[in-house]
């Protein structure tokens, strides 16, 4: 009895079309995304139309609501987020406050933080035309 | 002199390559962002103007309605108001924020007070 031997499995022609596919997407989104976390996906910043650097929010100051603050993900209380800062050696503060808060929330936020000598504050907003 | 005979090699399956490129899409899909910030800066470093000069007061009201030094002023004239101050660190535009005004509002003066090139502050607890 002669057993026929099983044909060799043929990679079918529409596989390499897929791949490349894959291929391309995977390129994208390693270009066009970035990994890093986005600690105000929470929010939405205001809208700037004028251009400047960009700017990571990861590890920025969340302002949400009135008493509702956010550094890494966690609701912390204004002290907590001075001394955070002040303990990492200071430096460059970032805040993203959600866009329709009033802005004396804002500034409650950004005076106290002076007053506890944190001197480069920068804000963080989207890149728009403002309503 | 003796040649050692081909080894036909078998051809690679491509299997395990899609799958390990599938799993890094996926991955890359799923863990990236695209949403890009900008940013504006607010500090209030290097405050040097002890030389007596009243400082404008640009006042907020929300919904668009502003007023400077008490004149009503539409946001569409802002940059011609704001003309004046430019380039002159004497020269200090303070933006009073009232209650009706949003973030956003003090965002979009500040940012064109930066395009204009006026030193721009925002005052607080004056209310």
């Amino acid at each position: 009895m002669k057993f026929r031997t099983p044909p060799r499995r043929q990679m079918t022609d529409n596989t390499i079309p897929l791949i490349n596919i894959v291929f391309l997407m995977l390129i994208f989104f390693l270009f066009a995304g970035s990994v890093a976390r986005d600690d105000a996906r929470r929010i939405t910043p205001p809208e700037m139309i004028q251009d400047d650097e960009n700017i990571r929010s990861t590890g920025a100051l969340i302002i949400a609501g009135e008493q509702e603050l956010y550094l890494e993900d966690k609701p912390v209380t204004l002290e907590a987020a001075i001394a955070a800062h002040l303990a990492k050696g200071g430096g460059l503060m970032r805040v993203a406050a959600e866009a329709t808060l009033p802005s004396d929330q804002l500034e409650a936020v950004l005076s106290a933080l002076t007053a506890a000598g944190i001197k480069d504050i920068v804000l963080i907003t989207r890149k728009g035309q403002p309503a | 002199m003796r040649f050692e005979p081909r080894v036909k090699r078998r051809p690679v399956s491509l299997t395990s390559l899609i799958d390990v490129i599938f799993l890094l899409l996926l991955y890359f899909m799923l863990a990236s962002s695209f949403s890009r910030y900008h940013q504006l800066p607010v500090s209030s470093a290097a405050a040097g103007a002890g030389a007596g000069a009243r400082p404008a007061l640009l006042r907020l009201h929300g919904e668009g309605k502003m007023d400077l030094n008490g004149l009503p002023l539409e946001s569409a004239a802002l940059e011609a108001a704001l003309a004046p101050f430019a380039n002159d660190p004497l020269k200090i535009v303070a933006v009073w924020t009232g209650p009706g005004a949003a973030v956003q509002d003090s965002v979009a003066v500040l940012a064109a007070a930066r395009k204009a090139g006026v030193k721009a502050v925002l005052v607080s607890g004056l209310n």
